[in-house]
């Protein structure tokens, strides 16, 4: 490779040697604080987070370039083992990582399921193989074979370390043996998290019971079927802690009014039930099978698409515009306690076929920021409240089990997300990680979009990359080999590097070879000595920033003892251009809060 | 827009003034249809509806021919796909492409590759190579027609598909109306479609096309199988009006146009109805409940009937029924729309 065409290469899984964010707008639920401050990460660790005064913003906006602890998904399906085709864990957790995720909490309806711990072994040797720093966790069966008719291993899953248990894809067909669960599990701590339909009334069901639904010829699954699932959970459940306190019941990507009725009452009561809702049932309703591409909050208008778009069949299916306004009336009172992705990608193959044939599901979690924020956007869900969503809601229900620490915490491994909702980025094949690209959200744009993932001191995602390991066009193909990047022009544009957005600069161990380009002997001496917490060795997969990237934020990428070895001709200036703007705010205040 | 078909032109009115002669080729004159395929009735503007009775006036007037062919559609091919059963809707399409000097192919779903697994899209594409201009698809999942449009590159006529739509017969049923109604309209007629409205495609496409014609719609049948209606009545079929009833006195009281559906065997597992010959007591359409309408009311069917069931033999045969006018029909409706297809500027 000449030095005329220096191309860039960023290890996934990279321990995050020095990363400056400055200006940005933090948000910590940990703590319930947000406002402008800087975050700066040595080695995979959070050295300082420092909060600034509002007159000190600098530009920092809530609007603007945001930085919060990276996000927790209680719900994710990644097809593997059983069927890789529609994604892999190292699919799955490269596109986890492009949507903000640093921990997901995978569900066990794979084939096989989740139902002994040798498939949690799998499992975990999976996610060792992707090298992904994302963290993965799994739920076991609550029944053998999700039959639900007699109990799962759950002793031997938890100890495999399973974080909870659920026969999600369907509710535990029996009470009995939902129960039963509810209080084994809750003896060792655990919850159950249940999918609650009345399987009885949604037999061939298509798509919620309603007006739409009559109208396209749709068979129905009606609220009452959730409705009367979450009665019986709750039910059971009421008598369950009488006899087992530690008894927990969570339930999952509930959809509609009466349910999360029911949920709030029994929260009320002092129950201990926690539920989580989807970014879908938030903002897409059924209409959009009719053709609408209106959020569920904007005023209906008329069709812009065609009719019964398979890749909007889901279960629970879309609900009207009165359900998706009582998920988020809930989630705002705080009877929801996540915002969970559900995500399910699948195979054209399963999903490019008539509506009422095609698999159930959206593949979400690459999206679910972007339509969170659309929310947010709209000015109907506080910022605060929705990061708490996706941070530190998922985080209680997993307690020790989620093995880290929410928040912007000193000291504490890396673990954040950065993403710049005054940047809009466009749905499309070319964009997403995922293997299962079956979205209705294709084509369209959304807020957000995500700057920066570090999980666990690594370096998880990068905008304007993408992890060799991820999925490959299906279609149209054009290589295999990681595309380089474009060299960045010696004096890049600076229109967006004003002080209105936050410069972050990032270095990474040169021991790593994380630079695609050969250095000097001279630079490559002394690798840093790495703090990360597992010991892990960095993953091998390539990203590459692009100068876009590079040209806005002013991500720099040195070796550790800076001052020298700064890769010449990477962002076009020079380290020494950069640090007095780096280091001046940080003379001037000081006394970060160590919470 | 808002004139109710009827009060425009009665289907005894010349044609040929209205409508090229249906021996040249399509598109040798300009026909005002602005859609590539018929998927469902409620794309179509009163206008457009006016047009598909008008070119079925012409297509009548062909089939009345001692050889009734033309060679509008010679050279082009049809295909039709059934992947559910049927006798009239099949055998009309195809009477009608050929009719019209159209290639006919027929796929029966069960002796295609479909019994292999191969997948509906593949199945199109599979059409779409093998030459054909026009598909027309009857599938028993709600939607289908809308995914085969989505890949071939023709046009796609709707047959029927699953519970939501039929668009040629609610044509056909409308021109029938037409031709039995005195003046030949529907406006304010009193049309009830008495039976198994829930899983009713035709009773969905009729909504759409009757109301849009001005007729006073009402829809009849135990409360089980209007699940629902009842709210898309009152939120109206784009802005109109029409009624939902289980009291089948109500709906048969001074009706001009009674048609029922027929009750599926299978619907009884579904914990819908007690039984067949409740239904047939409470719901079946005999002699003394046909008395509540007018005298001059006309019975119709879309098919195929049980007897005994929803509709009685006495009634099902009686003078007042216009089922045989109905299959006739059925040939030009879908000559008619063949035709303006075949020629469609889109």
């Amino acid at each position: 490779m000449s030095a005329d065409s220096p191309a860039i290469a960023l290890s996934a899984g990279a321990v995050v040697a020095d990363l400056e964010i400055s200006g940005a707008w933090l948000v910590d639920p940990a703590i319930g604080r947000e406002g402008p401050g800087d975050v700066i990460v040595r080695d995979g660790v959070v050295d300082q987070v420092i909060w600034l005064d509002p007159g000190e913003a600098g530009g920092a906006r809530p609007d603007g370039v945001v930085v919060a602890p990276g996000l927790v998904d209680l719900h994710a399906h990644f097809r593997e083992p059983g069927n890789e085709d529609a994604e892999t864990i190292a699919s799955g957790l490269a596109a986890a990582a492009h949507g903000g995720f640093t921990t997901v909490c995978l569900m066990p309806n794979t084939m096989p399921p989740l139902d002994e711990p040798g498939v949690v072994g799998r499992v975990v040797a999976a996610a060792a193989a992707a090298a992904s720093p994302v963290g993965v966790r799994a739920f076991g069966c609550v029944s053998a074979g999700r039959a639900g008719e007699q109990l799962a291993a759950l002793g031997e899953l938890a100890d495999a370390g399973v974080v909870g248990f659920s026969d999600d894809g369907s509710p535990t067909r029996s009470s009995t043996v939902f129960r039963s669960a509810l209080a084994y599990a809750g003896a060792m701590g655990l919850p159950i998290v249940e999918h609650a339909e009345d399987l009885s009334m949604t037999e061939g069901a298509e798509a919620n019971e309603g007006l739409v639904a009559t109208i396209l010829g749709l068979r129905g699954w009606p609220a009452a079927a959730e409705a009367s699932a979450v009665a019986r959970d709750l039910a059971i459940l009421g008598e369950v802690v009488e006899d087992v306190p530690g008894a927990r019941l969570h339930l999952t990507h509930l959809s509609t009014r009466p349910a999360l009725d029911l949920v709030r009452r029994a929260k009320a009561a002092g129950l201990p039930v926690t539920c989580d809702v989807t970014p879908h049932h938030l903002a897409i309703t059924d209409d959009w099978i009719a053709g609408a591409r209106t959020w569920a909050w904007e005023p209906a208008c008329a069709r812009s698409a065609a009719p019964f778009d398979p890749s909007l069949r889901v279960n629970p299916p879309l609900r009207g515009r009165d359900d998706a306004r009582a998920c988020l009336e809930a989630l705002l009172d705080g009877t929801v306690d996540a915002i969970a992705t559900d995500h399910a990608p699948h195979t054209v193959v399963d999903k490019q076929v008539e509506f009422g044939l095609a698999a159930n599901g959206i593949s979400g979690i690459e999206t679910a920021l972007g339509i969170v924020l659309a929310a947010v956007e709209a000015g109907l869900l506080p910022l605060a409240r929705a990061i708490e969503a996706l941070t530190a809601g998922p985080a209680r229900l997993l307690g020790d089990r989620l093995g880290r620490r929410i928040g912007l915490v000193e000291g504490e491994p890396a673990d954040l997300v950065a993403f710049d909702r005054g940047d809009r980025w466009l749905v499309s094949d070319e964009a997403l990680v995922s293997s299962g690209r079956n979205t209705p959200l294709l084509g369209r744009e959304l807020p957000g979009r995500v700057l920066m993932t570090v999980a666990n001191g690594r370096l998880a995602y990068l905008a304007g990359s993408r992890p060799a390991g991820a999925a490959r066009r299906r279609r149209g193909s054009t290589s295999r080999q990681p595309v380089r990047a474009e060299v960045p022009p010696r004096r890049p544009q600076r229109a967006r590097a004003s002080a209105a957005f936050p410069r972050i600069s990032a270095a990474f161990p040169r021991s790593q070879n994380l630079l695609g380009v050969e250095l000097p002997p001279a630079a490559s001496s002394g690798p840093p000595a790495s703090r990360h917490r597992d010991g892990s060795t960095p993953g091998s997969a390539v990203m590459q920033p692009s100068a876009l990237m590079q040209a806005w934020t002013g991500i720099r990428l040195r070796r550790p003892n800076r001052g020298h070895g700064c890769t010449r001709g990477l962002v076009g200036r020079s380290s020494s251009a950069i640090r007095p703007r780096l280091g001046a705010p940080h003379a001037r205040r000081r006394a970060p809060s160590r919470a | 827009m808002t004139t109710p078909v009827s009060e425009r032109q009665s289907p005894e009115t010349p044609v040929d003034e209205l409508i090229p002669s249906v021996d040249e080729a399509p598109g040798s004159r300009p026909v005002a249809w602005p859609h590539r395929h018929l998927l469902d009735v409620d794309a179509l503007t009163i206008d457009e509806i006016e047009t598909v009775m008008r070119t079925a006036d012409a297509m009548r007037q062909v089939l009345a021919r001692p050889i009734p062919k033309v060679p509008a559609l010679r050279g082009r091919s049809v295909t039709i796909l059934f992947y559910e059963a049927s006798t009239r809707t099949r055998v009309s399409f195809e009477v009608g492409a050929k009719n019209l000097s159209a290639d006919v192919v027929n796929i029966a779903a069960a002796t295609s590759s479909v019994a292999k697994g191969e997948s509906l899209v593949d199945t199109v594409r599979t059409i779409e190579a093998l030459g054909a201009d026009i598909l027309v698809i009857r599938h028993p999942v709600s939607g289908a027609p809308y995914l085969a449009a989505s890949v071939f590159g023709g046009s796609v006529v709707n047959g029927g598909d699953g519970w939501h739509a039929h668009p040629t017969q609610a044509l056909l049923d409308l021109y029938t109306m037409r031709q039995r109604l005195p003046r030949g309209s529907v406006a304010g007629r009193k049309v009830v479609i008495l039976g198994d409205v829930l899983h009713s495609r035709v009773a969905r496409s009729n909504v759409w096309a009757l109301t849009a014609a001005g007729a006073d719609v009402w829809l009849c049948g135990p409360p089980t199988l209007l699940r629902g209606f009842d709210a898309w009545a009152r939120a109206g079929a784009g802005g109109r009006r029409f009624t939902v009833t289980s009291s089948v006195v109500d709906a048969l009281r001074d009706a001009d146009v009674v048609m029922a559906l027929r009750i599926q065997k299978e619907r009884m597992t579904g914990g819908l109805l007690p039984s067949l010959r409740e239904y047939a007591t409470r719901y079946g359409l005999t002699r003394e409940r046909l008395s509540l309408a007018r005298p001059d009311a006309i019975v119709m069917h879309p098919g195929p009937m049980n007897e005994g069931v929803e509709i009685a033999p006495a009634v099902a045969t009686g003078a007042q029924s216009v089922i045989a006018d109905q299959v006739a029909n059925g040939v030009a409706i879908r000559m008619a729309l063949l035709y303006l297809l075949a020629g469609a500027r889109t």
